[in-house]
């Protein structure tokens, strides 16, 4: 065997796995109770709110990962590598552990100051949105930073001599040259945070027609033993999910790193 | 216009240590082994590195003081740099890199024309040649109507006939030019028949004596007889 080959059987190898799990769901595929629960008014709630949420939190993680992002590839300064290994949190810890560590922080002086003085977060849908944020906002900074650190530093050198301030070289040359691997890193934030679990449910509790996202909502099914209906909620959080990742590939594959 | 440079840096196997000055209309031509310190120093005037101690005065206004801790950033400096790899900004094409910081679009328009590239605006950089990316380089240097002008070895990656032309379309160009121009290379054939001033550059220091070495070496060439005929070497302080 080639070693062409054998490389392409892992990947094969991988594929399939994923692919029995998709499969396996269909056994239990039955279209009109796959339409009862679709359009159920449970179900549509949950997937508006999984929709926004993502969307919101996504959003917000952007606004700061985008110029974390760049600070971290591009400057030296007291604290980056701490704060470079602290991103690897949402990783390193369990999605649980982490919305944990956020119920633990509002049971503190301060987290409860922040809830009397502002909005309550937990078991509310700004809980979802804050434990979204905070399982995304990492991964967020680490796929923007791999994507300005792919554009050559010597762009914004030209730049700088032909006038620009670094401000303005930052949103004419380098988010233009990111603008592709930005959108990429975009997408899978917002299919992680439309996927997160672990640290919603935690904060936000699992109160149908209330904090009920779609990950919840399948959690729900599976604990009332409902395998149908677990199933076609699955297929339906994969088909918005692997629906946009692959649109986003084959859009980020086309060109978006740049030819010199 | 004209521009006075005493620099010092501490370099990896060498400390740079150089001064010199260049007037304007002078073409000034830095050249020197790889690796002689040559691009830190048009880096260094340009603001994009800073030395450990020097002066850099353009005209009045003060660049770089070390005494003084000024360091002017590389946008204020108004200064055209033509990179030796093609820095063109790889999203825009042709056009509109040049049209980037330039003061006027039919100045652009002349220039280019000038360079023989006009029918190439609405490509991007990877879909022309070496030598019309560099020929871009030097409108979007000029449209920017620069105060200096700092050329890195522009033509080192280009093939023999290229960088031929290009030579002689910057010979040309020179005379029209009011503004001072320093120009890095290593090709001692191209230092003789571009420069005014020639400053020798080896290990950070100006060294005469292998700038004599050079030319008594220097094997025949396209230009060699040339600029043999009309040597216009000055040796820099």
């Amino acid at each position: 065997m080639t070693f062409k080959r054998m490389t392409i059987a892992f990947a094969v190898s991988v594929f399939s796995v994923y692919a029995l799990l998709i499969i396996s769901l269909f056994y239990f595929y039955e279209w009109p109770l796959f339409m009862k629960t679709l359009l159920s008014e449970r179900t549509l709630f949950s997937i508006r709110l999984s929709l926004m949420a993502a969307t919101i939190a996504t959003v917000v993680s952007l606004f700061f990962a985008i110029p974390s992002a760049y600070a971290l590839s591009r400057y030296q300064f007291p604290g980056r590598q701490i704060i470079d290994t602290l991103l690897e949190l949402p990783m390193i810890v369990s999605p649980v552990a982490l919305g944990a560590m956020i119920l633990i922080f509002f049971t503190t002086p301060a987290g409860q100051l922040i809830q009397e003085r502002g909005t309550s977060l937990v078991f509310t849908i700004y809980g979802i949105l804050l434990a979204q944020f905070i399982t995304t906002v990492g991964i967020a900074i680490r796929f923007i930073k791999a994507v300005f650190d792919e554009i050559p530093k010597k762009h914004e050198e030209a730049a700088w001599v032909l006038g620009l301030a670094p401000a303005q070289t930052f949103f004419k040359v380098v988010l233009p040259l990111g603008k592709k691997g930005i959108i990429a890193s975009a997408v899978l934030t917002w299919a992680k945070a439309l996927g997160e679990f672990g640290a919603t449910i935690t904060i936000a509790g699992s109160m149908a027609m209330k904090t009920e996202t779609l990950p919840i909502a399948i959690f729900m099914r599976l604990s009332s033993a409902d395998i149908e209906g677990t199933a076609v909620l699955v297929l339906i959080l994969l088909g918005i999910g692997l629906g946009l990742l692959y649109g986003a590939r084959l859009f980020a594959d086309r060109d978006w790193i740049y030819r010199v | 216009m004209s521009i006075a440079v005493s620099l010092k840096k501490n370099l990896n196997y060498f400390d740079l240590d150089i001064s010199f000055s260049c007037a304007k209309n002078n073409l000034l031509v830095m050249i020197g082994p790889s690796g002689s310190g040559k691009t830190t120093i048009i880096r260094m005037l340009a603001g994009l590195e800073e030395p450990k101690a020097g002066k850099v005065v353009f005209d009045d206004e003060v660049w770089f003081d070390s005494l003084r801790h000024i360091n002017a950033p590389p946008q204020k400096r108004r200064l055209g740099y033509v990179f030796q790899d093609y820095n063109l900004f790889p999203h825009l094409n042709l056009y509109e890199n040049a049209l980037f910081a330039a003061v006027d679009k039919k100045e652009v328009d002349e220039l280019f024309e000038l360079f023989k590239i006009d029918h190439l605006k609405r490509r991007k950089p990877h879909m022309v040649s070496g030598g019309e990316r560099q020929r871009c380089a030097i409108c979007q240097a000029l449209a920017r109507h620069p105060r200096l002008l700092l050329l890195d070895e522009p033509f080192s990656a280009l093939d023999a006939i290229t960088r031929r032309d290009l030579r002689e379309e910057l010979k040309n160009l020179k005379s029209t030019m009011s503004f001072p121009i320093i120009y890095v290379t290593h090709d001692i054939t191209e230092a003789l028949y571009l420069a005014d001033e020639i400053i020798p550059v080896v290990d950070g220091k100006i060294d005469h004596q292998w700038m004599q070495k050079m030319i008594d070496r220097e094997p025949s060439s396209e230009s060699t007889p040339r600029a043999a005929r009309a040597p216009r070497l000055s040796l820099a302080y």
